[in-house]
Order: C-alpha cells, then sequence, then structure tokens
C-alpha cells in the first residue's frame, strides 16, 4: 500500500534527550518543563500559556520559568493551564501535578468554555466541560533513573499536537490533541484528546474508548477503528498468524488504515470522524524506530500508530 | 457521509426476475439449477459443455434448455447425471464453474455436486464428471439450496454487471438469490480494486454461495464463520476475508444496529480484501461498488432514505441499483 503524504506541516522538538539526574523529582520537573516549553515555542501553531501556578503564586503568566517552580504535591503545587486556540477559541490543557509521587499527575481538557473557574496554590481551576483524562496518575512509564526522551510535534495551524516519551528503546507514554476530520457535518467543535501513559496500542485505543471528545456539552468517549476480519483488528498483536502485524507477503509493505472515531453510546452512536496524519500500525512487525519511507523517514511508527516523523533523512527515534 | 457514486457502470437487465414456484417441490429445484444457469450465462459466461436426457450425449453448447431434461441422479454407481460446465468471460479470468445434478441418494432435490477450476474442464460423459484441476465446492450429500427438497418456493433473483466505465470490460458480477426477503444465495466474481503491488494474475475473485439461513452477512465475509470469498492470487487458489471498519471485536455496521443517533444515516463501510494464506498474506485491495452496512437493515432496504433508490441491502451488504425498480424479494 502505497505510503500516505502527510496533510500538513509541522514543527518538532523529537529527541529532547534527558539523561537521569538519578533524582525523580529532579527528573520530573526537567521533563515537565521541556515538554511545556515544546508546546508554548514549537512553529506558528504553538500552544499559550493561560494561567499558571508554582505552589505559591497564582498568575495568568508562565510561573514555571524554571525546574524548582514546579511543585508535585497534594497540598500547595504546580498547575498549569495552557490553550491551543488552533483546536478551538477556548480548548485548553490543564497540567496539574497534584500527587506526591512526581510521576504521577492530572491532565485534563476543556473543549470550548476554558478553566475559568478557581484556581489557587492548591487546587487547579476547573472547567464546565472538562475531561479528565489521566486523574492524579501516571503521565509516562519511564523506569526510574533511566536516560529518557521527549518527542513532540506540533502542526502549523495548531490543530495538531502529538507527543511521546521514549526510554531503554521503548515507547513510555503518548498523547494526541487534535482535530478531527472528514466529520459529520453536526459536529461543532471536533477537538479530541488521548493520554496515555504507556504506548497507543489496539487495547486502549480500539478495544476502549479512551479518546474523548465533546458534542452539544456532552462528552464524547470515543473507540478508535480500524479495519477488522476474523474478529480481530487488521494490525493485532496478539494473534500472530494474522495477516496485519507482519509484511504483506504480495507486496512486501505494510498497510496504511485511518483510525476513525466512533461512539457507541446511546444517543450519540455512531462514526463521527477520522484522525487526522495518523495511521493504525502493525503492532507485532516492526520496532518503535521503524521509519516510512525507510530512505525520507516522514512518519514513525509509535506502538500502535504511525504518526509524522521530520522528514530528515538522517534523523532516527532515539 | 453522502452516498457514495458507483464507480463501475451498472447493467441492471437482470434484475427483479421472478421465478414462481411450479406447485411441484421436484421441479421447483430442477428449476432453479437451470435459473442458475440461465442468469450466469446472462451475467457473461458460456456454456462451454453439458449433458443431460435430452440426448445424454456431452455436448459443446446448452443441453439445459428444460427442467424436464435434469434429472437428479444418485452419486453412487454409474449413473447417467446432468452436468454443465459455464466459464466465465476473458476479464473476469475464464474461471470455470462446474454443476453436476447428483447427490448421495438421488432424492434430496436441495442437493448437488459443485466445483470450479481456474485451468478449466475437460472430458466428461453421460456416466462420469468432466475433469480439471478443480476445486471442490460441494460434494454429494451437500446443499445447494436451502429449502427442504420437498418444499414448494417461490423466489426472486438479481443479477448485477459491473463495467469498466472506459474499455466497457466486465469487472464484476453478481447474483442474488431471495426466498420470503431471505438472501438465500450469494456469488459475486470481482475484478480486485486497488491491488497491492506485486499481484499480477490475474487480480480477480469469487464468492460461491451455499445456501445459507442468512445470506451475505458480516458472520459469512468479515468474521469468516461461514463461507467467505475465494481468489486466485498469483495462481493460487487462497480463502479470503472481506474486511471493514470495526471496533472491540467485529464490524462497525455489526456492532452498531442502528443508524447515527445524529445524522440519521446508516453506515457504508468500504470493503477490503484479506489473505492470510502462506505468500499471499497480508491486505489486497478492496471491492469496487460493494459496502458493508448495519445489520440494523433487511435485505431490500434502499440507500438513501429519499425514495431515490440508488443502493440496495442485501442485507449485510450494499450494491448500486437502478434507481427506479421495487425489490422482489421472492
Amino acid at each position: 500500500m502505497a505510503i500516505p503524504a502527510r496533510t500538513r506541516t509541522y514543527s518538532y522538538g523529537v529527541n529532547q534527550t534527558f539523561r537521569s539526574t538519578g533524582v525523580a523529582l529532579s527528573d520530573a520537573q526537567r521533563l515537565m518543563r521541556a515538554l511545556k516549553n515544546s508546546l508554548k515555542t514549537l512553529g506558528s501553531g504553538a500552544w499559550t500559556v493561560v494561567k499558571s501556578s508554582d505552589g505559591t503564586t497564582v498568575d495568568t503568566s508562565d510561573l514555571w520559568d524554571a525546574d524548582a517552580k514546579l511543585i508535585w504535591g497534594t497540598g500547595s503545587h504546580s498547575w498549569i493551564v495552557l490553550r491551543q486556540i488552533g483546536m478551538a477559541t477556548n480548548f485548553e490543557l490543564c497540567i496539574d501535578l497534584n500527587s506526591a509521587t512526581t510521576t504521577n499527575a492530572t491532565l485534563a481538557v476543556s473543549f470550548a468554555a476554558g478553566f475559568v473557574t478557581g484556581g489557587t496554590a492548591s487546587a487547579r481551576p476547573t472547567a464546565s466541560d472538562e475531561k479528565v483524562l489521566i486523574s492524579a496518575a501516571a503521565w509516562h512509564s519511564i523506569p526510574a533513573s533511566t536516560n529518557h526522551q521527549l518527542h513532540v510535534m506540533v502542526g502549523h495551524d495548531g490543530k495538531v499536537t502529538r507527543f511521546f516519551f521514549t526510554a531503554a528503546n521503548a515507547l513510555r507514554g503518548y498523547a494526541d490533541f487534535s482535530v478531527a476530520k472528514g466529520t459529520i457535518t453536526q459536529w461543532a467543535n471536533p477537538s479530541v484528546a488521548f493520554w496515555t501513559s504507556t504506548l497507543p496500542s489496539t487495547t486502549n485505543l480500539w478495544a476502549a474508548a479512551n479518546v474523548f471528545g465533546i458534542h452539544a456539552g456532552v462528552i464524547l468517549s470515543l473507540y478508535v477503528g480500524n479495519h477488522v476480519y476474523g474478529s480481530v483488528p487488521f494490525n493485532s498483536a496478539d494473534v500472530a498468524y494474522r495477516a496485519g502485524g507482519r509484511l504483506n507477503s504480495v507486496s512486501n509493505d505494510y498497510p496504511f488504515f485511518e483510525p476513525t472515531l466512533i461512539c457507541a453510546t446511546s444517543g450519540y452512536r455512531g462514526r463521527w470522524g477520522k484522525l487526522e496524519d495518523v495511521y493504525w500500525a502493525p503492532q507485532a512487525g516492526p520496532p518503535l524506530s521503524t521509519m516510512y519511507p525507510v530512505a525520507t523517514k516522514i512518519w514513525v511508527q509509535v506502538g500502535g500508530l504511525i504518526v509524522p516523523w521530520t522528514g530528515d533523512p538522517l534523523t532516527t527515534v532515539m | 457521509m453522502g452516498i457514495p457514486t458507483p464507480e463501475l457502470t451498472w447493467d441492471y437487465t437482470n434484475i427483479n426476475v421472478d421465478l414462481n414456484s411450479t406447485g411441484n417441490g421436484v421441479n421447483d429445484h430442477k428449476q432453479m439449477d437451470k435459473k442458475w444457469k440461465d442468469m450466469l450465462v446472462a451475467l457473461g459466461f458460456s456454456v462451454k459443455l453439458s449433458c443431460s436426457s435430452l440426448d445424454w450425449a456431452v455436448r459443446s453448447y446448452d443441453t439445459w434448455t428444460s427442467i424436464s431434461y435434469l434429472p437428479l441422479q444418485p452419486y453412487f454407481g454409474d449413473y447417467d447425471r446432468p452436468w454443465i460446465v459455464l466459464k466465465n468471460c476473458a476479464s473476469m479470468g475464464g474461471l470455470e464453474l462446474c454443476l453436476l445434478r447428483q447427490e448421495w441418494s438421488g432424492s434430496n432435490e436441495n442437493n448437488c455436486r459443485f466445483f470450479m477450476s481456474r485451468d478449466g474442464f475437460s472430458g466428461g460423459s453421460r456416466n462420469s464428471d468432466p475433469a480439471g484441476n478443480q476445486w471442490t465446492f460441494l460434494d454429494y450429500g451437500a446443499h445447494w439450496y436451502w429449502t427442504a427438497s420437498a418444499t414448494t418456493f417461490n423466489t426472486a433473483w438479481h443479477g448485477f454487471i459491473g463495467r469498466d466505465p472506459i474499455s466497457g470490460d466486465i469487472w464484476s458480477q453478481r447474483l442474488f438469490i431471495l426466498e420470503g426477503g431471505v438472501v438465500r444465495h450469494y456469488y459475486g466474481f470481482e475484478k480486485l480494486k486497488n491491488p497491492v503491488s506485486g499481484i499480477t494474475d490475474p487480480t480477480y475473485l469469487f464468492m460461491l454461495g451455499l445456501g445459507t439461513a442468512a445470506g451475505p452477512t458480516h458472520g459469512n465475509l468479515n468474521r469468516g464463520t461461514s463461507q467467505p470469498y475465494r481468489a486466485c492470487i498469483n495462481g493460487s487458489l487462497q480463502t479470503v476475508y472481506l474486511s471493514c471498519e470495526g471496533y472491540v471485536d467485529y464490524s462497525l455496521g455489526e456492532k452498531l444496529a442502528v443508524p447515527h443517533d445524529i445524522t440519521g444515516e446508516w453506515p457504508l463501510l468500504k470493503a477490503g480484501v484479506v489473505c492470510e494464506g502462506q505468500g499471499r498474506r497480508g491486505y489486497l485491495g478492496e471491492l469496487y461498488d460493494l459496502w458493508f452496512t448495519s445489520s440494523g437493515l433487511a435485505a431490500g432496504d434502499m440507500f438513501p432514505g429519499d425514495g431515490s433508490k440508488q443502493l440496495i441491502t442485501f442485507p449485510n451488504i450494499v450494491v448500486p441499483w437502478d434507481g427506479v425498480s421495487t425489490p422482489l424479494l421472492g
């Protein structure tokens, strides 16, 4: 199957490598601030900081201006709200370090209203239309005291943002904030969000409704559809003899299937659209660092998905 | 989701063909065999060889011209048996089908023997089968039609020819046989759309319809629990699935037996072709103008819902319709 072209251009902050300090807090502070900085600075589609807390002060500016300003805790702690107007007027991501464990955090999105209510040095602001993606739980799965990398890509118009973490040659977390394409006309704000501390996979995308959107004030829980046959998705890693997960033995290549967004909740059932610039990948076949095409490297496999990569023939995933 | 525009040019001359009961169960089954032959010929097949009680000679023309020439015969013993070999047109690979009116006891009219060959059949006589490099689809003791042997019944036949709009070559032949609103048989002969690189020979596939209780469904085409398509891929006969969009375990159409709650539209899902055979494994291509839909629809339901009758449901797949006719359902 021919390798598809990307539909938009991206600014990349990939292979940002961090050698472990051996101190969990220091590693977490550095990585989370690097993520915030990447979102805030990458290209014309960058996110903006709406408000933040450093555990002492709350302000509409970016108070996360030093690693030490990122305070984890259940009492006074840091949080930040980032806005992406490329997705919706007030599409916002709130990162709340409300745990004593630095590998935990609360990640919430507001699809339209914004985090306008509350917000103190000990409690994040809330939004009337918020969806908590992760609640005081693991925001990545990087092993302790392990060198790790951050990879961020932001579309030129802000409609697509994806990032993932790697460590010890494995994917350690993945997130997608994007505007769906090919949507039903009634979906006025087709912004969707997904964050996993592990990897995007058949298990947490195809078999579970973990992508979230909103329609008419109701949060949509969405499955990510794939081509299926014989009761398994094409790229099933669980059934090795299946056609997916392996090179096509006729064409000697892999298929690229578009991930669709399907809701099974009564009142909202049906296909709502597709994810843009991402494809299902064979999971049992190529490893994390596989590039498509091999020579020009415009896509990279991350878990069960294939996402845009730099296109630099010399840049591979660290 | 709008209604897709068919890519092939469709000939609807052979839809809504009514086959009423003769009033005699044995004759009803005989006329099924003859009509099967007549319809496939109308869709582009030709009679290569035949043998019947007309004269019990092997002829290179059609001797299945009357049901009175088609006695069903026992399988064991050298009984005279009617048989016919049909050859498909060149653009569909020249596949040959052989139907023999012969079964275990010679009394079960809803049974027959059924073979196909890519390389072709030859030989045969009044009491011996034509032979070839063949694949057995049904052998003695197997139903080719669902309705019991002595039962009388009416059927409705819908035959479709899809042509390449440029060359006029036949690229698709479909035959649906309905009884009492249920699709009992589905025959599909298809040229592969968008074949992956590396497929050189001859890029067609075919479905031979067993008598079933439900017809072409998600279960027997997508999940593969019954009789999936077969395909010749680079010279090798393979069993293939038709894939489509789905989640959790099954196709979207099987999971959601309702139209979209917001748009009110029923799904139309592209049908892909997937093979697991060694050396032929992978996603091989797609089908022209055939979509999976929701199991909440029934055979004969039309797309869209405005009366324009552009597509028809049979019952979990959707194909183009003539835009005018009300479908007979048998």
